[in-house]
């Protein structure tokens, strides 16, 4: 006869459900209603029995009210230490993340907050004002924090009543051979230590009186894929060089962010492979960008990309993009040693990625992208056309489990 | 809404893709809560396990009776009794086992009979039923087989372990088998292979080509016939030239410079000799159904094929562009919700990978995102023509020299 | 069945389409107990066999683990599709008679055994119904169609009939089971089995892979291994027996100068985190010393 021991503070009890917002959420259709950072003036509407709309669309076209780039062009600095460029003028930094999400805050989880944050710890806003996503955050990290610590004690008192039984440890605390420790989870010399949880600055004193306000010294900082898209692809945006603030020419540009994408950057002038990771990346940026998407990083979740319908603020990224590079072209087939490198990636680091994936509901997008043959050294091409030598392939990943697929 | 603790790994839930008991090793104490029909357990959930020793006495002993249980469940007989005894003998030179009598359920699912009327059993399927307790098979030189000796002679002839374990772990779960025509290498050589030859030329197969977009509607296809020529990008840029754009569908149709594959929508014919080993489908698999026809089956439900984790690494594109073509369209994902299509594709192949006797299976699909720009999708996204900044009747701002055939003065408009 | 009996010393692996086995319960449970390998049972468990979520024999070793239990002297190698090649071609004539009809005797005395155990409980039956005056509970012959690895038990009455004792003994007769069984492990006489201090030194040798330093490493600091594919990695570590205790890390083995993606690096640390343990990575340095290292998610 079996004896199973039914304890119910074995299973460890579930965590709450998600605790209700205590923000007004700002009317996110309205703010972001524009999917990119260019205006576009649609003709007016034909009415087939009305000569007048007839004029009325001519005129439009002929004679158009404005054009769809902003003017003045928006400016960025690209800094070859950071690898990025960064938008410091607050109307782009605006434009940028409202219309399209592009970049991110350098001093935030995403979209810029910092001033706000700053400006509720110095007590120029309300406590609940305008509650950024990091605050959020950390509200509720310190109510998990706070249930977790409960159920650590109770799950020791529980193993310490057994090892009382056992004669091994007297309740008051005071160790037998086993050595318990009180309160960390480690009781033989191979316990695993998990590092505390780091609590962010969570000192903040109020002053004794306000100040008047402060000043915004974040900058949005955008990726060398998504400058190269705002300003190669939409024309929205003019590069600086932040160095010697010179203007970057469009021609120099793919040149310059080909050459960062390597650690150390190497000279932009030295000639590059088809396979360089700004081409593979920029290529994949740009299929999904022109698609619709919203593409942000994904390497949070040790994916390339993230592709969200509209933007983080509406839903989650539904998918994670994986980038593969494939040598299908047979100029290629001898370069063994590249495609093993490449291409050839083992079973469990796939499984890895699609488990963290599918952990936050995610799937994953395996994006082959087949490299051309290099050029060949008289050939000169434009960027657009240097581009479309490149093509993609999406292949979608899913775990499929034998239980759940038999009916 | 993107809630920013969503992404917090440490509150991560149970998902739906992950959950598959057969992941972690179940104590065998619990062996008899399993339910012999449906194989679905009402086994402890996570909790019952120890995170590590705590030097309890209890925990000791707790692990011994879960020793011994498996222990005994280990010596447990692989025996059926004469009212379904079923023999073979196992022919080394066919590499199959030859039924003497056949009787009992299992041959409506393995099997198949020869000319004379001998029923003659796969490699796989012999083992299965020794293993299963259901089959005595005799060696040639008039002995019967262990389990051990079973799998000595036979196991080559399944393709490897792999193949096996495979073939018994879906079978145990239900599913029927039967091996696809490209079971070998060499199989499936009947098929026009034409395609491979174009494929290994560009390393592309002919289904990619930039999105295109459909043409708006009568009246602007007429004024961009009469008026426009799309202004041709610029050597460096930018894409989207200066100008009035009319809707975002007309900006994002002129940034699709990348050419991308679009899967075949429509069934179009299997090409199976470019897929190679192990890329290759190794197996038909239908789900679990009561009136199942060795002779006449329907449409396989599953195509799987079978790769060693510590053998073979990540297909390249080419591989996997093989295997899709081997296998059928789906007829089914036309009716699909656009999500849905994205995830299923209109090919999709199963690979099962084995590592050291423990397998996991993985779907590839062959999606088309090209097909499905999201730009276009219904539902509530707020493509409003921007209205802002009506500064003036701005003329037209003098670009496209060398456009010719334009009035002096207009913008270039794109619609 | 007991507890298992003390195995001989050293044991014999056999070998398969290259890939490692063991057959024999008491030798697989004394492996786990001594050596701290779990191995990986592979076969259908004939009491429940549409399910695979508890397999029986036969077990899978990892190459890893096929090779330290040889490096320690415990196992040694056995082609066995050789072994039972030459076993079968050297069977005689004699002793195959013999061994026939050893199992045919084995099959009479299993139903004897069965007539009686059925006979004594028809006996205690026929006592306390005849005690009780004649009340029955009016149990019916049940026939057993599967009964495939049971017993197939008979509680039968038949009250209507004037002699119970006679139609008893006819229904045993016509209802009897004889059973098939097939052994586990492989009989000598077919079954060629060399001398185990023949095979230490001759037998085949199992590869070292790549991962193996850092298995070895790991399991003489009293982990348990087993494959991590599923979980998207390598090895899996226990602290313990899998049967009673979570994994604490996911194991990957590295070149010491191989490159990491930091892209890799923080999925292995979600990876890890999510499921609370650690993801490792390590290897071999230059000089034969293995090192490991832990990166666990951290949360700002």
């Amino acid at each position: 006869m079996l004896e199973v021991l039914q304890d119910p503070m074995t299973a460890p009890p579930p965590l709450p459900a998600a605790l209700p917002t205590r923000y007004k959420k700002p009317n996110y259709h309205l703010l972001h209603a524009l999917p990119l950072p260019l205006s576009v003036t649609p003709l007016p509407p034909l009415i087939p029995h009305n000569p007048l709309s007839l004029i009325h669309i001519i005129i439009a076209y002929l004679f158009p009210p404005v054009s769809s780039h902003p003017s003045p062009l928006h400016k960025g600095f690209f800094h070859s230490s950071t690898r990025s460029v960064h938008i410091t003028d607050q109307e782009t930094i605006k434009a940028f993340w409202n219309h399209g999400f592009f970049g991110k805050g350098n001093l935030s989880r995403s979209e810029p907050t910092w001033v706000i944050r700053r400006r509720r710890a110095l007590g120029v806003i309300g406590r609940d004002e305008a509650l950024t996503a990091e605050e959020v955050t950390e509200r509720r990290r310190g109510e998990r924090k706070g249930f977790k610590k409960e159920r650590a004690r109770l799950e020791k008192e529980k193993r310490d009543r057994q090892l009382a039984e056992e004669g091994k440890l007297t309740l008051e605390g005071n160790e037998d051979q086993e050595g318990t420790a009180s309160g960390s989870s480690s009781s033989t010399a191979r316990a695993v230590h998990f590092a505390p949880l780091e609590s962010p600055s969570s000192r903040r004193r109020s002053l004794e009186r306000p100040v008047a306000d402060v000043d915004d010294i974040e900058h949005l900082q955008l990726t060398l894929e998504e400058a190269f898209f705002l300003s190669f692809g939409l024309g929205a945006l003019e590069l600086m060089d932040a160095d010697t603030n010179k203007k970057i020419r469009l021609k120099d540009t793919l040149q310059l962010f080909r050459a960062h994408t390597y650690f150390p950057p190497r000279n932009p002038q030295s000639s590059f492979e088809p396979d360089d990771p700004f081409m593979l990346s920029y290529v994949v940026y740009h299929h999904f960008r022109s698609l619709g998407w919203v593409v942000k990083p994904g390497v949070k979740f040790a994916v390339d990309y993230l592709l969200y319908n509209r933007g983080p603020v509406f839903s989650h990224a539904e998918f994670g993009v994986l980038i593969l590079p494939a040598y299908s072209h047979p100029h290629w087939a001898d370069d063994k040693s590249r495609k093993e490198g490449r291409e050839l990636r083992p079973w469990h680091w796939l499984h890895s990625i699609n488990r963290v994936s599918s952990q936050v509901k995610k799937t994953v997008i395996l994006v082959f992208v087949e490299v051309p043959p290099p050029l060949d050294d008289d050939e000169e091409m434009g960027v657009a056309d240097l581009l479309a030598r490149y093509s993609v392939r999406e292949v979608a990943l899913r775990r499929w489990l034998v239980s759940r697929n038999r009916d | 809404m993107d809630e920013p603790e969503d992404d917090n790994i440490r509150n991560a839930q149970g998902n739906t893709q992950d959950a598959d008991l057969s992941d972690e090793t179940q104590d065998f104490r619990f062996l008899n809560l399993l339910n012999n029909k449906t194989g679905t357990a009402a086994l402890p959930r996570r909790g019952e396990k120890d995170f590590e020793p705590d030097g309890t006495d209890l925990q000791d002993r707790v692990l011994n009776e879960s020793r011994q249980a498996m222990h005994e469940a280990l010596l447990g007989e692989r025996k059926h009794s004469n009212k379904q005894h079923v023999s073979a003998t196992w022919r080394p030179s066919r590499r199959m086992a030859e039924v003497h009598v056949a009787r009992g359920p299992h041959f409506k699912t393995v099997g198949k009979a020869d000319r004379r009327g001998v029923l003659w059993l796969l490699p796989e399927e012999t083992i299965y039923l020794v293993e299963r307790g259901n089959l005595e098979c005799w060696w040639e030189e008039g002995v019967p087989m262990s389990l051990q000796g079973v799998y000595a002679s036979a196991l080559d002839g399944c393709g490897g372990l792999e193949r096996y374990q495979v073939y018994a772990y879906l079978r145990r779960a239900g599913y029927i088998l039967a091996r696809a025509p490209t079971f070998h290498d060499d199989d499936g050589a009947d098929d026009e292979g034409v395609a491979e030859e174009g494929k290994k030329e560009e390393g592309l197969t002919g289904t990619i080509r930039p999105a295109t977009t459909t043409p708006p509607g009568i009246f602007k296809q007429l004024f961009t016939a009469l008026f426009l020529t799309p202004p041709k990008t610029p050597p460096f840029g930018p894409v989207i030239a200066r100008g009035t754009y009319r809707t975002y569908d007309s900006i994002y149709s002129r940034l699709s410079i990348i050419p991308s594959h679009h899967p075949p929508h429509t069934p179009t014919d299997v090409v199976t000799a470019a897929s190679k080993t192990p890329f290759r489908i190794a197996y038909r698999v239908w789900k679990p159904q009561p009136h199942f026809k060795k002779s006449d089956p329907p449409p396989a439900d599953f195509l799987v094929a079978i790769v060693s984790a510590r053998e073979t690494s990540l297909p390249t594109l080419s591989q996997l562009s093989a295997l899709f073509d081997s296998v059928p369209v789906d007829e089914k994902i036309g009716g699909k919700p656009q999500f849905q299509r994205l995830k299923d594709g209109y090919r999709n192949v199963v690979l099962a990978i084995v590592d050291s006797g423990v397998t996991s299976f993985l779907k590839f699909a062959d999606v088309g995102f090209g097909d499905e720009p999201m730009y276009k999708w219904k539902g509530g996204r707020g493509r409003g023509g921007g209205k802002a900044g009506r500064s003036g009747s701005g003329r037209g701002r003098g670009r496209g020299s060398g456009r010719g055939g334009r009035s002096g003065g207009a913008a270039e408009v794109v619609s | 069945m007991g507890t298992p009996t003390t195995p001989p010393e050293l044991f014999p692996i056999y070998l398969v389409n290259s890939r490692y086995f063991l057959y024999d319960a008491d030798v697989i449970s004394d492996v786990r107990r001594t050596h701290r390998m779990s191995g990986c049972l592979t076969g259908t468990l004939p009491q429940i066999p549409q399910q695979n979520i508890f397999l029986g024999l036969p077990l899978e070793l990892m190459p890893e683990e096929a090779l330290l239990l040889v490096e320690k002297g415990a196992a040694y190698i056995i082609d066995d599709v050789s072994a039972h090649e030459r076993g079968l071609r050297g069977m005689g004539e004699v002793d195959k008679k013999e061994y026939l009809e050893e199992l045919e005797q084995d099959r009479k005395r299993e139903v004897e055994e069965y007539i009686r155990r059925v006979e004594e409980k028809r006996d205690i039956f026929v006592r306390r119904s005849n005690g009780e005056g004649g009340e029955v509970d009016g149990l019916e012959q049940t026939a057993r169609g599967d009964g495939d690895n049971e017993e197939g038990r008979r509680i039968f009455e038949n009250s209507s009939v004037p002699n119970p004792i006679k139609a008893s003994t006819a229904t045993t007769a016509t209802n009897v089971l004889i059973y098939y069984p097939t052994p586990s492990s492989s009989h000598p006489i077919y079954h060629y089995h060399p001398d185990p201090s023949d095979m230490l030194a001759a037998g085949p040798q199992p590869e070292r892979t790549q991962g193996y330093p850092l298995y070895k490493h790991l399991h003489e600091r009293g982990y348990f291994l087993s494959p991590g594919l599923r979980f998207g990695c390598q090895y899996m570590a226990y602290p313990g027996d899998p049967l009673r205790f979570h994994s604490h890390f996911v194991v990957n083995g590295l070149g010491w100068d191989e490159e990491i993606e930091m892209q890799d690096v923080v999925g292995g640390g979600r990876l890890g985190t999510g499921v609370k343990k650690a993801w490792m990575v390590g290897g071999e340095d230059g000089e034969g010393q293995v090192r490991t290292f832990c990166v666990e998610w951290g949360g700002f």
